[in-house]
């Protein structure tokens, strides 16, 4: 097929997208004129608000309505629902691009090997931008202004509109088969020819742009929730620390975001006049300097909500406060100031001088101090506790602590300046990072999911059987995964190929192991959906996390 | 209000596995073929080798280089393999790209990119194709297209196999090599070009 036939393809796939929301559009804006003015004649201070009263209380599980309504809780459900579905995707081609390696010469894409780089980077760039930063925006969105007791919905249609922007950027990715991984370094990234599946390479920059343009205002939207709208009762010192995590999370995502936004913006300029990265008084380096002073804040922007979020889960379970509140605020505090100043150790190779290597590994060894402090948080709540019920997401929270810990010592030791010249490039990092997103962002992500379930399912319970085998897998497959890379990376098995020498084959054939429960693992949780909602709603549709915010406000005569 | 919450759960399930396999298969069905089979297999043979020296400058291929033409035309033999020697000539980015058709076409092949001929005046990079397709082809930079554009001829073996010695040298007597003039809007840049030059000298 030639490149006419893909985008021939790619814009009528685009339109009927276009007309599909168009028509989505009309409807709730016909249906939200009339609404609005009936919330004209009943005085009500916010139409959005009114509007989902009015369909039906607060309207929080999943289903097309949410995809109509402008309130909070409904975008959160958006969020949620979206990236969830991006999960699964994004997990496919994980596990496939696992089990292609079975051999150390190719064999799923043998002499197609462009496969093989179009599946890293899709893995790559959907669950970073998809369902870490999705499944955030997503829990911020609908359980802040419960945790703020924020009395009024304000600026939805804004929340709306960054909403679809951030979703067709996701899709324009999706579409774009782009293979520059996610980092989007020129002179790959500039590749426009359709073989190395570059040729879209133009969309899958427009796509990011675009969730880019989606996230921010998501970001200033919720920063604004949590600074202006909360309740008078709720002091910013006294604030959940959740709503603390979330704060910090968007204020970095805010202020590292322009860098990569401008960078894409000169790239996609360079696509028709190549003066900034490719021309003789140019260098692909400034790229990678701009990405990467936004590339490591999005790695803490994707493990900081779940911080809090575990903050949130483990009083739920062991009936004891947070050990110490305020340390927990300082370490979340810390943690974004440094984030910001460490993105030098990932081009420690890349020749800058050693003085800067110094500066950024000294940085990066710094960034102990708050997430140990954190880290210990956790244990001494746990360890004053009188019980811990180990329900299935306080057994993926202690998972993730577990987790977090490996993988936060992996990554301080390949920030080493002498060490790094070992192990850059190689499986270490990819097993780093994934004893962290799989521990804490995936983990939490859906120990929270659990934990909203009778909302989020409208009043249904979620099988323990099949969620605890989800977790047994889950947490086993991962360590098996993850810790055949950090060996294997250890003696030298380099990361992004198709192929690989013969005696790295153990290793991989241990990922293999554990790239293959983990994604079983999922099937159950796919499964659980299923049985869940074969059955007829049996309870009520509160949830434990937002409950303990609720009571208090009804004793002490809230509202 | 029961039957469609229990209707949208599954309908949520099936979405994601719908998508699962959907994603998966537009994934796996991207092209890997080069260009829509322009790429030269190991196997093919070649009767000759023509040498081509191109000089890659914005305003036009070969610009300046051999009098005032411009994008010069290569007429060969089918089956004749071309050795290309591309040589940068001003500091821009150039590729040199090929297509089998008498204009730009989407089926083309980069045989050198901007990745691998730098920006430095005088870089050289070789690339070699092997010309079987009888009728006329086309070659020109992805970054200047309009200004870096060029044809090649490739003609029946039988007819034109005297024309053209084998392991020769191209020049524009032997194989009539045609040149556009060029226009006087690139006069007027190479003059600017020149004072400034001189300017600095």
């Amino acid at each position: 097929m030639s490149t006419t036939t893909y985008l021939i393809d790619v814009s009528v796939t685009i339109s009927i997208i276009f007309l599909i929301l168009f028509y989505v559009y009309y409807k709730y804006n016909s249906t939200k004129s009339e609404m609005d003015k009936i919330a004209e004649k009943t005085d009500y201070v916010d139409t959005g608000s009114y509007f989902r009263d009015a369909i039906g209380g607060k309207n929080k599980s999943i289903g097309m309505s949410a995809f109509l309504l402008n309130d909070a809780k409904s975008i959160g459900v958006r969020y949620i629902i979206t990236s969830i579905i991006f999960f699964f995707i994004a997990g496919t081609f994980g596990v496939i691009m696992r089990v292609s390696l079975v051999e150390p010469t190719p064999t799923l894409f043998l002499n197609r090997t462009v496969l093989y780089d179009i599946l890293t980077t899709q893995h790559g760039l959907l669950m970073i931008y998809m369902w870490a930063l999705g499944s955030a925006l997503g829990f911020s969105y609908y359980l802040l202004p419960t945790f703020l007791k924020v009395k009024k919905d304000s600026m939805g249609g804004y929340s709306s509109a960054a909403y679809w922007i951030y979703i067709l950027g996701g899709i324009f990715i999706l579409l774009s088969r782009t293979s520059t991984r996610w980092y989007f370094y020129p002179p790959l990234s500039l590749n426009l020819n359709p073989y190395n599946a570059g040729g879209f390479n133009w969309l899958a920059v427009l796509g990011m742009e675009m969730i880019f343009v989606g996230v921010v205002i998501a970001a200033i939207v919720v920063i604004k929730m949590i600074i202006m709208d909360r309740d008078e009762n709720v002091k910013i010192e006294q604030m959940p620390l959740f709503a603390w995590a979330v704060l910090f999370t968007l204020i970095m995502l805010v202020a590292s975001a322009p860098f990569f936004m401008l960078g894409l913006a000169m790239t996609f300029y360079d696509f028709f006049n190549p003066i900034f990265f490719v021309s003789s008084s140019s260098s692909p380096l400034s790229f990678t300097e701009m990405f990467w002073i936004w590339g490591h804040p999005i790695v803490y922007i994707a493990i900081l909500p779940q911080f809090g979020l575990i903050y949130e889960i483990i009083p739920k379970f062991t009936g004891n406060k947070i050990y110490s509140y305020a340390s927990g605020v300082l370490a979340l505090g810390l943690l974004m100031p440094l984030s910001e100043l460490v993105w030098g150790h990932h081009l420690l190779n890349s020749g800058f001088g050693l003085e800067w290597g110094l500066f950024f590994t000294t940085a990066s060894f710094l960034v102990v101090i708050p997430s140990a402090i954190t880290v210990f948080n956790y244990i001494a709540t746990l360890w004053t506790s009188p019980k811990i019920r180990l329900t299935v997401p306080m057994l993926f929270v202690v998972n993730g602590i577990f987790d977090f810990i490996i993988g936060g010592i992996t990554g301080v030791i390949q920030s080493n300046l002498v060490l790094n010249e070992v192990l850059h490039g190689t499986y270490w990092v990819t097993g780093h990072f994934h004893f962290i997103f799989l521990g804490i962002t995936t983990g939490i992500a859906f120990a929270v999911i659990y934990m909203l379930f009778p909302s989020l399912t409208n009043g249904r319970k979620y099988n323990v059987r099949l969620a605890h085998w989800h977790f047994t897998l889950t947490a086993v497959g991962s360590f098996i995964m993850s810790m055949g890379w950090t060996i294997g990376g250890f003696y030298g098995m380099p990361r992004f190929v198709a192929g690989y020498f013969a005696r790295f084959q153990a290793f991989q054939d241990t990922a293999i192991l554990g790239g293959v429960i983990v994604g079983v693992a999922q099937l159950f949780f796919l499964a659980n959906i299923f049985v869940t909602y074969s059955k007829a709603p049996s309870i009520a549709s509160s949830n434990a996390l937002e409950d303990a915010y609720n009571l208090p406000a009804i004793e002490s005569g809230g509202e | 209000m029961a039957e469609r919450t229990i209707s949208s759960g599954i309908l949520f399930g099936v979405v994601i596995i719908i998508l699962m396999f959907g994603g998966l298969y537009y994934m796996l069905s991207a092209p890997t073929t080069l260009n829509g089979g322009l790429i030269e297999s190991s196997s093919m043979s070649y009767t000759k080798t023509v040498n081509v020296t191109l000089y890659a400058n914005a305003l036009g291929w070969d610009y300046g280089i051999k009098g005032d033409t411009v994008n010069p035309t290569i007429n060969v033999t089918a089956g004749t393999r071309i050795i290309f020697t591309v040589i940068e000539d001003d500091t821009a980015p150039h590729t040199l790209t090929i297509a089998d058709s008498s204009k730009e076409s989407s089926t083309h092949l980069t045989l050198i990119t901007t990745s691998q001929l730098t920006t430095t005046i005088g870089h050289t990079v070789v690339a070699s194709y092997i010309f079987d397709k009888v009728g006329p082809w086309t070659y020109w930079c992805e970054i200047h297209p309009t200004t870096m554009f060029g044809t090649i001829n490739v003609l029946p073996a039988a007819k034109t196999s005297a024309q053209v010695n084998s392991n020769s040298q191209l020049n524009p007597g032997q194989i009539g090599i045609s040149h556009n003039t060029v226009n006087s809007l690139n006069s007027i840049f190479q003059d600017l070009l020149d004072s400034s030059g001189a300017l600095v000298a």
